[in-house]
C-alpha cells in the first residue's frame, strides 16, 4: 500500500512505512464507510453491463454507429482475433467523425478508435476504476479477463448504479 | 463529517453548478455539435431568448437522431432536442438527485432557478466526484496499475 502521509509504496501488510514509520496498521484497520468498503471490496465486472457491443477493426464506422445506437450503447469494444485492441466511444462520434460524416462512414472503425485503451481485469476493486476516472479522466475504461478479452465497459453512470444499488440504505430519505 | 451525514444536508448549490452550453431552438444541428466538439462538452441546453428551457441535446442524440437517422445538420436543432427535461433546482438534495437521475438513466440535468431559468447543469460526473471525495485515501492514494503494488519486501 502507499503511505498517505509520504506516498512511499509499502509491501502489503506492513504496520510502518519504510520511509517515514508513519502507522500503517492504524489506516489499514481504521474502520470504513459503507460504501468506502463496498468500493474496496466489490470487483469492476460487477458494474459492467452483461453482453458488450464487440466489432471488428475493419467494420465500417457507419455500422458500428448504427449498433450503437439500436443497442443502446455508447461505447464499442473493437477486438482482433479476439483481444481487445481499441475503443470507439460516443466522444469519439462528436470529435472526429460529426464535421463530414458522409464521406468518412465507410471508413473502418479502426481509425476512429482510441488504440490500446488502459483496460482493468474483471477481479480489479472498483476504487481502480473510479481512480482511472476520477485522476485519469477517462470517461470509460474497458474491462478484460487475463488473455485479454473483452468483457464489457465501466462508465460512470453504470458505476453510480451500482453504488446506489449496493449501499440503498445511504440514499433513502 | 461522514458521507450519510453530508448526504442528508448538501444540495446542489453547495456541489457546484457547473455553466451550461447553450443554443437557441433555431440555431441549426451543425452549430450545436460545433459548439460542443470545441468546448469538449457532452450536452447543450436549448433556450428561449429569455433564458427558459425548451429542451436538452447530448451526444447520444447526435449519434441515434442525426447520424443514425441520417439527419441533415442543417435541420434546427428544435427538431432533435428532448423537451419536458427533468430540471433540478439549486435548493435540491444531493440525494434526492442521484436518486433521479439513476432512475431517469440521465448523464447531464439542467439546474434551473424558482423563476424556471436556466442556471447551469449538473453532470453525473460530478456527483460521482463529490462521493469519492469523501475517500481521499481511497482512490487517489493507489499505485498505476492494479498489478503494479509491492508484494513482498526487497531482497527477502
Amino acid at each position: 500500500m502507499l503511505c498517505p502521509d509520504c506516498g512511499t509504496e509499502n509491501f502489503a501488510g506492513a504496520d510502518n512505512c519504510s520511509e517515514c514509520n508513519s502507522d500503517l496498521f492504524a489506516v489499514e484497520n481504521r474502520s470504513l464507510d459503507p460504501l468506502e468498503e463496498r468500493l474496496h471490496n466489490d470487483h469492476v465486472i460487477g458494474a459492467v453491463k452483461p453482453d458488450p457491443l464487440v466489432v471488428e477493426p475493419l467494420d465500417s464506422v457507419e455500422s458500428v454507429i448504427l449498433k450503437m445506437a439500436e443497442r443502446g450503447f455508447n461505447c464499442a469494444m473493437v477486438a482482433f482475433g479476439g483481444v481487445l485492441v481499441g475503443i470507439f466511444t460516443e466522444r469519439d462520434v462528436l470529435r472526429k467523425l460529426t464535421a463530414d460524416f458522409e464521406n468518412l462512414k465507410g471508413a473502418p472503425v479502426r481509425d476512429f478508435m482510441t488504440p490500446a485503451p488502459e483496460a482493468l481485469e474483471s477481479d480489479t476493486p472498483l476504487t481502480f476504476a473510479l481512480n482511472k476516472m476520477s485522476v485519469g479522466g477517462f470517461r470509460h475504461v474497458p474491462i478484460v479477463n487475463e488473455e485479454q478479452q473483452p468483457l464489457g465497459v465501466v462508465n460512470v453512470k453504470d458505476l453510480l448504479a451500482h453504488i446506489t444499488a449496493n449501499v440503498p440504505d445511504l440514499f433513502e430519505a | 463529517m461522514s458521507l450519510a451525514e453530508n448526504l442528508h444536508q448538501d444540495t446542489i448549490r453547495d456541489l457546484g453548478i457547473e455553466a451550461p452550453i447553450t443554443v437557441a431552438g433555431e440555431d441549426r444541428i451543425a452549430t450545436a455539435i460545433d459548439i460542443l466538439r470545441r468546448k469538449s462538452k457532452g450536452c447543450a441546453l436549448v433556450c428561449d431568448p429569455v433564458g427558459k428551457l425548451l429542451g436538452i441535446f447530448t451526444e447520444r442524440d447526435i449519434l441515434t437522431r442525426v447520424l443514425a437517422k441520417g439527419r441533415s445538420q442543417d435541420d434546427s436543432i428544435s427538431e432533435v432536442m428532448t423537451t419536458n427535461a427533468d430540471v433540478v433546482r439549486p435548493t435540491d438534495g444531493v440525494r434526492d438527485v442521484i436518486r433521479r437521475m439513476n432512475s431517469g438513466g440521465y448523464r447531464h440535468m439542467p439546474v434551473v432557478d424558482e423563476n424556471e431559468l436556466v442556471i447551469g447543469i449538473v453532470s453525473v460526473r460530478r456527483i460521482v466526484n463529490y462521493l469519492i471525495e469523501h475517500f481521499p485515501m481511497a482512490i487517489y492514494n493507489l499505485p498505476q496499475s492494479p498489478q503494479t503494488g509491492t508484494a513482498t519486501r526487497e531482497g527477502a
